[in-house]
């Protein structure tokens, strides 16, 4: 089990989003410029029990928030994270993780900073189900007018369109929705299949098991 | 019968070539030049690799694909009309895993193609095992699995994944209506 | 001379030389783009695909046993795009009108080919 990396390939939002729901310590390492050194947040199932830098703990829900948002800026630096059980002694509060993500995600201003990161404009992005937490402003404004397109399915070059925004700013909110776990893309496999499966038209299953029974004959060496 | 096909897609040294060349039962048609970008090797894919496997009289076809951006075109023609995709990665570079998200993103969006998802290299530490990078890339933990992209029985597991996703999905779609 | 100049110089060669020619552009065998004139498409695209058409060209070539692959055109209803190899270091691509002289062009190009062929 090793989930590892560098900040400025794999941004801090997109780190917390996958670690959401494991068990156990994330270790940060910042480099350049930068408040703190060392970053140790526990993380027990959904919640944040810990929260300390160098080394020393915050206790107060206010100064964690703020120590999270200087996560989220970070462009330098290496992280670990060691699966396992936190150490139950240093649990000092339960802070629901998802709402930290999202709250780190819409922290996001710099657009320049995430220019890169930014999928195709092309690629259609869905909610999986309405965002019913407190935005802030801008995002806000944003969803507003873009739910109900997004609940159907959308492009950022599409919306940007309909909105009459420009692409760029358009793509800065999903990357800010997709990094808190709210936007997922859409597959055109999964939207055909379920058309496929309407219309009645199905695919070669006994084809498949043949060819399935084939390859495990393969993998043990026989023909 | 008409040849069922098998696009390998992924970032540059995932070890898309190896795949094909492991599981190939005739010699690898590829376009392999010599590379004048540092990628961590001397030569790099142009086009495709193109093997071919029969598995009970079934021909499959497999094509490898291109990792760099500029040849994004020769991911949709290689992907039009597969049966399945296998978008592999190097577990030991994450720094390469947006990469490969996007290229899964682009090809999916345009192309219903069913997929698995192959993470090189397990043998080695510290490497990101299957359900990690399952995570990161927003997909269910039973389509992303760890392979030896030198080892026919595992290249071949893969493979058997994948046919069972997609039995899987044809299934569930029968059975919803 | 430097190299690029040299470059440029065999490319505005062949745009004085034919007129009908829309753009050149030269590439390694790996798809990048080493010079081009300055038409309207992408040149990081159009060396891209010009490496992968030589790529595949060669292997047909190869497989089939017709020796060294020299050249290969695409020829459609608004136009034509002729790819040569440059030895084994490049690829060299004239996009030209549909009704351009095929004749002086491969003259021109193969010549020119050959001069490339020295310079990278």
């Amino acid at each position: 089990m090793a989930i590892y990396g560098s900040l400025s390939d794999l941004p801090a939002p997109e780190i917390l989003n996958l670690l959401a729901s494991r068990t156990g310590v994330l270790r940060v390492e910042a480099a350049g410029p930068a408040r703190w050194r060392r970053y140790e947040l526990h993380l027990d199932r959904d919640y944040l029990t810990s929260l300390l830098v160098d080394d020393r703990a915050l206790n107060d829900v206010m100064l964690v928030r703020d120590a999270f948002r200087t996560l989220v800026d970070l462009q330098e630096g290496a992280f670990t994270f060691e699966n396992g059980s936190v150490p139950q002694a240093a649990a000092v509060m339960r802070l629901p993780v998802k709402q930290l993500v999202l709250s780190t995600a819409t922290a996001i201003d710099e657009l320049a900073q995430y220019r890169s990161r930014f999928p195709h404009p092309e690629i259609v992005f869905q909610l999986e189900e309405p965002v019913t937490e407190h935005l802030p402003g801008d995002l806000e404004m944003f969803y507003v007018r873009a739910e109900p397109h997004l609940l159907g399915g959308c492009s950022a070059a599409h919306l940007a369109e309909v909105m009459q925004l420009s692409v760029e700013e358009v793509q800065l909110q999903f990357y800010k929705l997709r990094s808190a776990g709210r936007l997922v893309p859409v597959r055109s496999y999964a939207r055909e299949a379920r058309e496929a499966a309407r219309s009645g038209h199905g695919r070669r299953p006994p084809l498949l098991a043949r060819l399935r029974e084939s390859l495990v004959r393969l993998g043990r060496g026989q023909r | 019968m008409k040849p069922l096909k098998l696009v390998i897609a992924g970032p540059v040294a995932a070890g898309k070539t190896t795949f094909v060349r492991t599981l190939s039962e005739t010699a690898v048609v590829d376009t392999d030049e010599v590379a004048t970008e540092a990628i961590g090797k001397s030569s790099t894919t142009v086009a495709m690799d193109f093997g071919t496997l029969d598995l009970d009289g079934v021909p499959l076809q497999l094509f490898g694909t291109p990792g760099q951006d500029r040849f994004d075109f020769m991911w949709e023609i290689l992907s039009e009309g597969a049966l399945g995709m296998v978008l592999l990665v190097h577990g030991q570079r994450p720094a390469d895993f947006p990469r490969a998200r996007d290229i899964l993103e682009f090809i999916t969006s345009r192309i219903p193609v069913p997929f698995v998802i192959g993470v090189t290299h397990q043998d080695l530490e510290p490497v990101w095992r299957p359900d990690e990078v399952a995570d990161f890339f927003g997909v269910e933990h039973h389509q992303a699995v760890g392979l030896n992209a030198t080892r026919a029985d595992s290249a071949a597991a893969v493979l058997i994944r994948l046919l069972a996703l997609i039995e899987e999905q044809e299934g569930a779609n029968a059975q919803a209506f | 001379m430097d190299k690029q100049t040299q470059l440029n110089d065999v490319i505005q060669g062949l745009r004085s030389a034919i007129a009908e020619l829309r753009e050149v552009l030269i590439a390694s065998t790996d798809g990048l783009a080493i010079a081009h004139s300055h038409g309207a498409s992408d040149p990081n695209r159009v060396a891209a695909m010009a490496a992968a058409t030589l790529g595949v060209g060669k292997r047909i070539s190869t497989t089939l046993d017709l020796g060294e692959m020299r050249e290969t055109t695409v020829k459609s209803a608004n136009g034509q795009a002729f790819l040569y190899s440059i030895g084994s270091k490049g690829v060299l691509v004239l996009i030209a009108q549909a009704d351009a002289n095929v004749g002086l062009i491969n003259l021109e190009a193969r010549d020119a080919a050959a001069k490339l062929d020295e310079i990278l």
